[in-house]
């Protein structure tokens, strides 16, 4: 009995001390559930679908029926293997108005790889009208291959719309990063070239990343035209520069090899560059012209690396 | 001696609980790495070749 404010003392703190532990946890899990993930239907409308009988688009042909959109009844009449390519059509066609709906119609494709790649692919058709609901469908995608698919396809789908927001997705892309910045950049450039200087003039990540950046301007621009992809180049990196004017001959060359090696001439001194990227965008259809470009270009180590390429 | 085992015992069971809440609410570790994780890992040399094939890069 002496000792009973003691003992009622130790029972105190013991108390206390299991509170704070078992009150710590309790509070850890309410935190857990505040920010966990909207439901997915927060903050989106879905557009309704086009009513029976609203006009339907008419073929080029002037045919009397126009073109059919795709229906599941219709999809679910073609034999199986040409199935599932139906269904991911589909959905790609109503994914814009009625996202919930396309993912539905993914569900149903047999096929895991082409599945999935369909729910990029909503993803990928959503992002314009609501990109939160697009990123919260490439965030649910389980598989990381395709989890970086959908958001390189958002990228893409906003380069025109929101450079800096597209750019940025790309962080999310997971194996395709370099793949994405690339091809965004090059999206963005065809808008407006100052963004695009901008982004890959920050220098960012390590040499493969940095070059491949300018790449993706060079090729985008020359796709539509020579002179505006070199002036592009002159304002890359010096280091990058030649990597950027690969790029213009590859671009290029995929409308006209001929034109386009008859230009590189123009951009000393960067015209074996320009035409190494012909040499490997001929690769794919003309290998034998492809490895006598390589030979005839006259600097060693441009020459040594293009053969490489072709011969590989 | 009485109280002296007493505010050991209390000192240890205090220890033991701070132990037993550090181990239920510590953060989860990461998931073990896949093989469609490891499609992430691919060496940088190879990566840039796949880039090379595909026209991304010289």
């Amino acid at each position: 009995m002496r000792s009973l404010p003691f003992t009622l003392l130790v029972v105190a703190c013991m108390a206390v001390l299991l509170g704070l532990r078992f009150g710590l946890e309790s509070f850890a899990v309410h935190v857990a559930a505040v920010v966990a993930p909207a439901a997915s239907s927060d903050g989106f409308m879905a557009l309704p679908p086009k009513p029976d009988g609203a006009e339907r688009p008419v073929s080029e042909d002037g045919g009397g029926a126009g073109v059919a959109l795709l229906t599941l009844e219709a999809c679910g009449a073609m034999a199986k293997d040409v199935k599932d390519v139906c269904l991911q059509a589909l959905a790609r066609q109503s994914a814009a108005r009625d996202p919930q709906g396309a993912l539905q119609v993914c569900e149903r494709i047999a096929g895991t790889e082409l599945m999935l790649e369909c729910e990029a692919d909503v993803a990928e058709a959503v992002a314009p009208i609501d990109r939160a609901a697009a990123e919260r469908i490439c965030d649910g995608i389980p598989a990381v291959k395709w989890r970086g698919q959908c958001h390189f396809g958002m990228g893409l789908a906003l380069a025109e719309l929101d450079p800096v927001y597209a750019l940025g997705r790309c962080e999310h892309a997971e194996a395709f990063r370099d793949f994405c910045r690339h091809d965004v950049v090059g999206e963005v450039a065809l808008e407006g070239l100052e963004p695009a200087v901008t982004f890959c003039s920050r220098e960012e990540g390590d040499e493969l990343t940095r070059k491949t950046c300018w790449h993706g301007i060079g090729k985008y621009l020359a796709r539509r035209d020579f002179k505006e992809a070199a002036a592009a180049c002159g304002r890359a990196t010096d280091a990058w520069r030649g990597n950027c004017f690969h790029g213009v001959g590859w671009g290029a060359a995929e409308r006209d090899p001929d034109a386009t090696l008859a230009t590189c001439a123009t951009v000393t001194p960067y015209e074996d560059n320009c035409r190494q990227g012909v040499a490997h965008q001929l690769k794919r259809f003309d290998p034998a012209r492809g490895v006598a470009l390589c030979e005839s270009i006259a600097t060693s180590t441009i020459r040594e690396r293009c053969l490489v390429f072709l011969k590989r | 001696m009485r109280k002296v085992l007493i505010l050991g015992g209390s000192f240890v069971a205090a220890l033991g609980t701070g132990a037993l809440a550090y181990w239920q609410l510590r953060p989860e570790p990461p998931p073990p790495v896949t093989v469609e994780q490891k499609y992430e890992d691919i060496k940088r040399a190879e990566y840039e070749k796949w880039m090379q094939d595909l026209g991304y890069t010289e």
